[in-house]
C-alpha cells in the first residue's frame, strides 16, 4: 500500500549527518509505553469488583467515595470475575510477548524497526480498545483475547523492534544502547500506574456508577498509540558499512565477539543458543520469586516495621532497582564483558539470596532491602545485557531474530516460574514453617537454580566456523567498513 | 573474565545537524520517566520514616 510506504525499510535509512543519539529515544517511547504491561496489576482489583458496582443503586451512598475506596468497600459480586482469572491476562500477555518476539523476530530484521513498531503500536492500543469492550460487556474472552493476546503481540513486537537497530547504531557501546532502551521497559509501569489510578479516579468522579476502567482502557488505548508514534517517525537505520566517526574496531577482537554473522536458523542449532537460553530462564524465575513474593515476604519477615502501605513502597523501590539496573549492568558490560556481567549475577547472586533468610534472623532491614536491590538489579541487567551477548556471539545481522527467540526463555520463567514459588511456599506451610521462615527454601532453591546458570556462562565459548554465514563479516568490523561510510556519529 | 570486551570510545563524535532534534525528543521521553520516577520514590521513602 502506498499510503504506509513510509514504514518500508529503505525509506528509513539515514541520511548523512543524521544524530545516532534521536535513536534511544525513539527506542525508549515504545518500551516506556510497553512497559505499561508491569502496572497491570493497578487494574486487579477494580476488575474483580464490575458487576458488583454496577448493581449499586444511584442512591446508594457508597458511591460518593473515591474510586478505589469504593473498590475496598464492595464485596465482588458472584458473577464478578475472580481474581485468578485477571491475574491470568498479564500471563497470557507475557507468554505472547515471548511467542511474537520469537515468531516475528525474522521479519522484523526483513522490514526493518519502523513498520514492526507501527505493527506493536496497532495491537497494543487495539488490545486496550477490545479489552475495554471485554470490561464493558463483562465478557473475559474479550479481555483476555485483546489486552492478553493482541496486547502481547505488541508486546513482543516493541520489546525487540529498536533492539537490533540500536545495537547497529552504537556497534562501540552495545550494552549501553540496548540498555538504554530496555531499562524503558521497566519504567513504563512507573508512568503507567500513578497514570492509569489517576484515569480511573476521574473518569469514577464522572460517573459514580462506574470504575472508570472501561474509559481508562480506551484513554490509555489512544494516549501510547500516539506516543509509540514519536518512535515510529524517529527511528532510522543506518546506511550499509556505517560506523561512529572516529572509532576503529579492535584490531585485536575478543574471542568471544565474532567477526561473521550467524543465522536465526543457524543460531537454534548452537549450543551457545541454549546456554544462553537456560541463563535467561534461571535469572529471570529467580528474579521472580522475589518480585512476586516482595510485598508479602517483607511484612512476614519483618512484621513489626513494615505494613501494608510501607510494603507497596518497598515494591515501589524493588521497581526503581528493576529499572536502574537494564541501564547500569549492561552499560557496566561494555567494560567487563558479557560473559563477566552474568558472572557476577551468578556469583553475587546465589550469596546474596543466602542472606535473605540472614537478614531476617538478625532483624536488619537495611541488609533485607539492599540484598532484594541489587537481586532486582541483576534481574532487570540479565534482560538489557543478552541482546549485546547475542551479538558479540552471532553477529548482528539478524540478532533482531535470535533475540526474539531466546526470549521465549522469558515465557517459560513467566508462567512456570511463579507456579514453582508458590508450590514451595505452600509446601513449606504444609510442613508446619512459620510465615517468618517460609520464604527461607525458595531462596536457597533460586540461589542454585543461579549456580546452574553460572556453569552455563563457564561453559560458553565462541561459536563454531561452521555455522556462520559464507558472505563475510559483519557491520562494524574492519572488512565491512567502506572508508568513506566513516563519516556520521 | 574480560576477554569478550569490546568498547572503544570514539573520539572527536562531529556535532551532527539537527541538534536541535535531541533537545525535543530527550524531554520528550525523560520527563514522563521523571514524573514515574519521583512518584515512585516518594512512596518508596515511607520505608525509611
Amino acid at each position: 500500500m502506498a499510503l504506509l510506504s513510509f514504514l518500508d525499510r529503505d525509506r528509513t535509512i539515514a541520511k548523512p549527518g543524521f544524530n545516532r543519539w534521536l535513536v534511544p529515544p525513539a527506542a525508549l517511547a515504545i518500551h516506556l509505553s510497553i512497559g505499561q504491561a508491569y502496572a497491570f496489576s493497578v487494574f486487579n482489583k477494580p476488575l474483580t469488583k464490575l458487576v458488583a458496582v454496577s448493581q449499586l443503586a444511584p442512591s446508594d451512598t457508597l458511591l460518593a467515595l473515591s474510586q478505589s475506596k469504593l473498590v475496598g468497600a464492595v464485596t465482588a459480586a458472584p458473577t464478578d470475575w475472580s481474581l485468578k482469572a485477571v491475574g491470568w491476562t498479564f500471563s497470557i500477555a507475557i507468554v505472547f510477548l515471548g511467542l511474537s518476539a520469537a515468531l516475528f523476530g525474522a521479519w522484523l530484521d526483513r522490514v526493518g524497526p519502523r513498520k514492526a513498531m507501527f505493527a506493536s503500536a496497532l495491537c497494543f492500543s487495539c488490545g486496550f480498545f477490545i479489552g475495554a469492550i471485554g470490561i464493558h460487556t463483562h465478557q473475559y474472552w474479550l479481555l483476555l483475547g485483546g489486552y492478553g493476546v493482541l496486547g502481547g503481540i505488541g508486546l513482543g513486537l516493541g520489546y525487540i523492534s529498536p533492539v537490533s537497530t540500536l545495537i547497529k547504531w552504537f556497534p562501540d557501546r552495545p550494552g549501553m544502547a540496548t540498555g538504554l532502551a530496555i531499562m524503558g521497559f521497566g519504567g513504563g509501569a512507573m508512568i503507567a500506574a500513578p497514570l492509569s489510578v489517576k484515569l480511573m479516579e476521574s473518569f469514577h468522579g464522572m460517573n459514580h456508577l462506574s470504575l472508570g476502567v472501561t474509559e481508562t482502557f480506551v484513554a490509555l488505548g489512544a494516549l501510547y498509540f500516539i506516543y509509540m508514534m514519536f518512535g515510529v517517525f524517529t527511528i532510522r537505520v543506518p546506511a550499509p558499512g556505517w560506523a561512529p566517526a572516529g572509532w576503529v574496531p579492535s584490531a585485536h577482537p575478543h574471542k568471544l565477539v565474532t567477526s561473521r554473522n550467524v543465522s536465526v536458523d543457524n543460531a537454534w542449532k548452537t549450543p551457545q543458543f541454549w546456554l544462553l537460553w537456560v541463563m535467561l530462564t534461571v535469572n529471570v524465575t529467580a528474579g521472580i520469586a522475589v518480585i512476586e513474593t516482595a510485598s508479602p515476604m517483607s511484612q512476614d519477615m519483618f512484621p513489626t516495621r513494615i505494613t501494608a502501605v510501607i510494603a507497596g513502597g518497598f515494591v515501589g523501590l524493588l521497581s526503581i532497582a528493576n529499572m536502574a539496573g537494564r541501564f547500569l549492568w549492561s552499560t557496566f558490560s561494555d567494560y567487563i564483558g558479557r560473559k563477566g556481567t552474568y558472572l557476577v549475577f551468578f556469583t553475587l547472586g546465589p550469596v546474596l539470596y543466602f542472606l535473605i533468610p540472614e537478614s531476617q534472623r538478625l532483624q536488619s532491614l537495611p541488609l533485607f532491602v539492599l540484598c532484594c536491590f541489587i537481586i532486582l538489579s541483576m534481574y532487570g541487567g540479565g534482560f538489557a545485557t543478552i541482546p549485546a551477548y547475542l551479538r558479540d556471539l552471532f553477529g548482528t545481522k539478524q540478532v533482531g531474530a535470535i533475540h526474539g527467540r531466546i526470549l521465549t526463555a522469558w515465557s517459560v520463567a513467566g508462567v512456570l516460574g511463579p507456579f514453582f514459588i508458590n508450590y514451595i511456599a505452600s509446601y513449606q506451610v504444609k510442613h508446619g514453617v512459620d510465615n517468618a521462615h517460609k520464604y527461607n527454601l525458595t531462596m536457597y532453591v533460586m540461589a542454585a537454580l543461579l549456580l546452574i546458570g553460572l556453569i552455563c556462562d563457564l561453559m560458553v565459548r565462541p561459536v563454531a566456523e561452521k555455522y556462520a554465514d559464507p558472505e563475510g563479516a559483519v557491520d562494524g568490523t574492519p572488512a565491512s567498513i567502506p572508508s568513506t561510510e566513516r563519516a556520521h556519529g | 573474565m574480560a576477554d569478550d570486551v569490546r568498547f572503544q570510545r570514539p573520539v572527536n563524535e562531529p556535532a551532527s545537524s539537527g541538534t536541535w532534534k535531541l533537545w525535543i525528543a530527550w524531554p520528550f521521553v525523560l520527563i514522563p520517566l521523571l514524573l514515574g520516577f519521583s512518584q515512585t520514590v516518594i512512596k518508596a521513602a515511607a520505608m525509611f520514616r
